[in-house]
């Protein structure tokens, strides 16, 4: 155990901190993830990936905030609190998290209406994602958007039309070449998507001008309630690009969709065009919450996925395995995560709505007109910027 | 002690220290979270932030309250993420509700069959994984519904405060207490003696009273309105018999949430839709001898199946009855397809059965017997009940000539099906006549088309046969079933 001398000694002084006795952790780890399936690619990334503590235990904290998010949203919904549409990332962590590991900053983010998770790795708060949910001012859209529609900077939201969003990361992915940024595109879909018309649009476009766009079908197994087989002609979403390179990946697995985004960004980046990914995961609620969830599989086939494929039990076992954290360490980060939600929650809720006076409020970033058009051509509403503009630029 | 405070201490500079770069835990936070640490480890008791209340959750877009049907896990119980704690009654349907995180169930504060739950009541108290779950605390306002009075009293969270007791007996009264200061005393539960007095002669001002209120910032005590039971010391409220209540008084149905929503509806129908009715008396000696012709191989259907058909037949012949309102315009219905009225205990509940027209009457009796089943034990999901293109309601096995039915809005028409009465035929012969009362909305259902929509019915059934029943040649088609069926 530590001395009360040391701890004495640390807290003056922060820079002594790194020759703290570091007990008997690894500092890193290597771990084998499940094959990948390549189409198109003579080599796929490593199968053993490698990573160290500090990082482990960030990606493990994004994940259990992701999730204790979500549970609060889906309670939040059924108080009748939020309203509307919403739907639940849990199940999925993974995917994003391990996404976003593999992110620079420069790399921009487009996805469909399950964007809670993202907009919270993207940089937002959970009081701004929460608040968003509750309408409050709080929200990252000022409680405009809602669940589907958030934003921050190269994070270009939740988009509410089924598969649109695509096409427009193929448009981002054109910004990134076009500006030499050295940033790259992900564009998020899901299996229902993966058979829209305009994917295969985007598809041939990113392809014909080389854009460094990753498009990531996160195959969560259901369309709504339709399960993929019966959806898809051909399943392997990965294939699905013809003559685009394609992946596919363990989506519960934080470490190998960590690889595989990492060797895409990589192809992207070296101007090789754009790249296929699918992650094969699973969602635990409904579609949205009007959909129990339970009609078109069984509670069973929930529960097996629950407790045998779980990204966050799952992770957690392989960094205790691995002696890369301690229970203990990983059990407060549990509770400081509950914690950081609870408040969250707790300061969305007191949080207040926009008045009236905000109604034609940050409509265009820069208003060329002096006003805005009312219920008839008669009326009219002041425009106003309130909000801050995000990639403006 | 002091080496538990200093390991906490240590252990979260340590994790500031890796974390501050990820941008994910400021300095504030630090401090708040090192503090409750500090907190956890000073104070024996439980922190009251370890217990998750669950409510009573909306399940469906109406909900306003629930009654819980079953509780599937016990106090003491274990909990999975994903497990499924109780099955709660909507408006609907039984929906279960899911529990999204890990825990025990520590207490049940809403037993099995609690009717009229509403939406954000406290239902039950989850407590972490490994804890006390004994020994929960049951937060103020919680409501109790089936603990004793008695139980209440001991269980009393405020023990700081005094206990409540109605002025003037107690202690030494100083002097005079006027009215507003005895009401104010007894709306707090005070007694006279804990008030400094500052008027003369040491009477209590309102004032006074209204200083220390807020100075301790008291709340107003709850009064109970049922009569105090087991605290009354006099002997003359407890000797008091008990009165039996005779057979003859009336009771108290309890209005359930699902009887409730259909006494809304009909009400909704019956005073805002502009009901016509016309009446057709058909022979069904055709139907009676083709359920015998089945019944002798074997098939059982009933004669409300045979209706279901045959009336499935006559709508796709009029198009203008298979209709429905969306909005304020009327729309014709691409598919027949037949809310059939069952009777369950809570009340008289809708399955649709589908595609009529489509089906034989085989399967219609198949579809039929499922649905009912679902009905009754309460499993019936929403598509299943709503939607429908037409209503019917069969009072034909209780013997009754004639009866008329509400119209189940959007829908447009709903047809009354009486019992079997035998009357003289054409030739002089007794048949078997059924009573068929259809209600229609006028204003979406011309007279017309309801007359030749009970003529199309008529036909269709004294005129039934193996073709338009969909059962031609059946059985050679079951003889055949049985020759490529194994064995």
């Amino acid at each position: 155990m530590f001395s009360s001398k040391t701890v004495a000694r640390v807290g003056r002084n922060y820079s002594t901190w790194k020759i703290w006795p570091k007990k008997s952790y690894s500092t890193e780890a290597t771990f084998e993830t499940k094959p990948f399936k390549l189409h198109k690619l003579e080599e796929g990334p490593s199968t053993s990936v490698t990573i160290g503590r500090d990082e482990a235990l960030l990606l493990y904290r994004q994940m259990q905030t992701i999730r204790r998010m979500e549970t609060a949203a889906g309670n939040l919904y059924k108080e009748k609190a939020i309203r509307g549409f919403c739907h639940l990332y849990s199940g999925q962590e993974a995917c994003a998290v391990g996404m976003k590991a593999s992110m620079i900053s420069a790399d921009s983010v487009i996805t469909a209406y399950r964007a809670h998770g993202w907009t919270y790795l993207m940089g937002v708060s959970p009081v701004g994602v929460l608040a968003e949910l509750l309408g409050r001012k709080g929200g990252c859209a000022r409680g405009k958007g809602g669940s589907m529609h958030m934003y921050t900077k190269n994070f270009y939201g939740g988009n509410g039309i089924v598969g649109a969003q695509v096409p427009l990361g193929a448009g981002i992915g054109f910004a990134h070449k076009y500006k030499g940024d050295g940033g790259i595109n992900i564009s998020l879909y899901g299996d229902g998507a993966a058979n829209q018309g305009q994917l295969f649009e985007a598809y041939n476009m990113a392809k014909l001008w080389n854009l460094p766009c990753i498009f990531v079908c996160e195959n969560n197994g259901y369309g709504m309630g339709t399960s993929a087989e019966r959806a898809s002609a051909n399943t392997n979403y990965y294939q699905r690009g013809e003559y685009i390179p394609g992946i596919w990946v363990d989506g519960m697995d934080v470490l190998a969709v960590r690889e595989a985004t990492r060797f895409a960004r990589a192809m992207c980046a070296e101007g090789k065009g754009p790249v296929l990914l699918e992650t094969a995961t699973y969602r635990y609620h409904g579609h949205s919450m009007s959909d129990p969830g339970t009609s078109y599989r069984t509670r069973e086939e929930i529960q097996e996925v629950r407790q045998s494929r779980d990204p966050i039990t799952s992770f957690k076992d392989k960094m205790l395995n691995s002696n890369l954290a301690t229970a203990e360490e990983l059990k407060q980060i549990d509770t400081s995560v509950r914690e950081e939600i609870d408040k969250a929650v707790k300061a969305s809720k007191s949080d207040s709505e926009i008045g009236l006076d905000e109604l034609a409020a940050d409509i265009y970033a820069v208003n060329l007109e002096p006003v805005i058009r009312g219920v008839t051509s008669l009326d009219t509403v002041k425009h106003v910027n309130i909000g801050s503009r995000v990639n403006l630029n | 002690m002091a080496t538990r405070i200093y390991r906490t201490l240590s252990k979260s500079l340590w994790k500031f220290s890796f974390y501050n770069h990820s941008q994910l835990l400021m300095p504030v936070q630090i401090t708040q979270r090192l503090s409750s640490q500090l907190n956890k480890n000073f104070h024996t008791s439980r922190c009251l932030e370890d217990v998750q209340e669950v409510k009573m959750p909306s399940l469906s877009p109406t909900m306003t309250e629930g009654t819980i049907v079953k509780w599937m896990k016990k106090e003491g119980e274990a909990v999975a993420a994903g497990d499924v704690l109780c099955e709660i009654q909507t408006d609907k349907a039984v929906v279960s509700l899911e529990f999204d995180d890990e825990g025990i169930l520590a207490k049940i504060l809403m037993p099995e069959n609690s009717s009229d739950v509403k939406v954000g009541t406290l239902i039950a108290l989850m407590v972490g994984e490994g804890e006390d779950w004994k020994n929960v605390e049951v937060p103020k306002g919680a409501q109790q519904p089936e603990k004793s009075a008695e139980k209440q009293g001991s269980d009393q969270p405020r023990a700081s405060k005094p206990s409540v007791s109605s002025g003037g007996s107690h202690g030494s009264s100083p002097g005079l207490i006027g009215p507003a200061v005895k009401s104010l005393l007894t709306h707090y539960g005070l007694k006279p003696s804990e008030i400094q007095a500052s008027g003369p002669k040491g009477v209590i001002l309102k004032g006074d009273v209204l200083r220390l209120v807020s100075d301790r910032k008291l709340q107003p005590l709850k009064h109970d309105v049922s009569p105090p039971k087991s605290e009354a010391p006099s002997g003359k409220t407890g000797s008091r018999p008990v009165k039996k209540i005779p057979a003859s008084t009336p009771t108290d149905i309890e209005v359930t949430s699902m009887r409730r929503t259909i006494a809304k509806r009909l009400l909704q129908s019956k005073s805002t839709i502009p009901h016509a009715y016309s009446v057709a008396n058909c022979s069904i000696d055709r139907i009676m001898k083709l359920r015998k012709e089945l019944q002798s191989i074997g098939v059982k259907v009933s004669v409300n199946d045979f209706i279901i058909k045959v009336v499935g037949n006559a709508l796709s012949k009029s198009p203008a009855i298979n209709v429905a309102w969306e909005a304020s315009t009327v729309v014709q219905k691409g598919s027949v397809d037949i809310s059939v009225a069952v009777a369950t205990d809570n009340g008289l509940i809708t399955p649709i059965v589908t595609n009529v027209a489509e089906r034989d009457v085989i399967q219609i009796s198949e579809q039929v017997k499922l649905l009912a089943e679902k009905a009754r034990s309460g499993k019936l999901q929403p598509h299943e009940f709503m939607g429908g293109s037409f209503s019917i309601s069969n009072l034909g096995m209780f013997g009754i000539h004639h009866f008329s039915a509400i119209i189940n809005p959007p829908q447009c028409a709903i047809l009354a099906v009486g019992g079997g009465h035998t009357a003289l035929g054409k030739d002089g012969k007794p048949i078997t006549t059924v009573g068929f009362t259809l209600s229609y909305d006028g204003s979406a259902i011309t007279e017309e088309a309801a007359a030749k929509f009970l003529a199309n019915l008529k036909h269709e059934v004294e005129n039934a046969s193996e073709i338009s029943l969909g059962i031609f040649n059946l059985q050679s088609r079951l003889e055949m079933l049985e020759m490529a069926a194994p064995n």
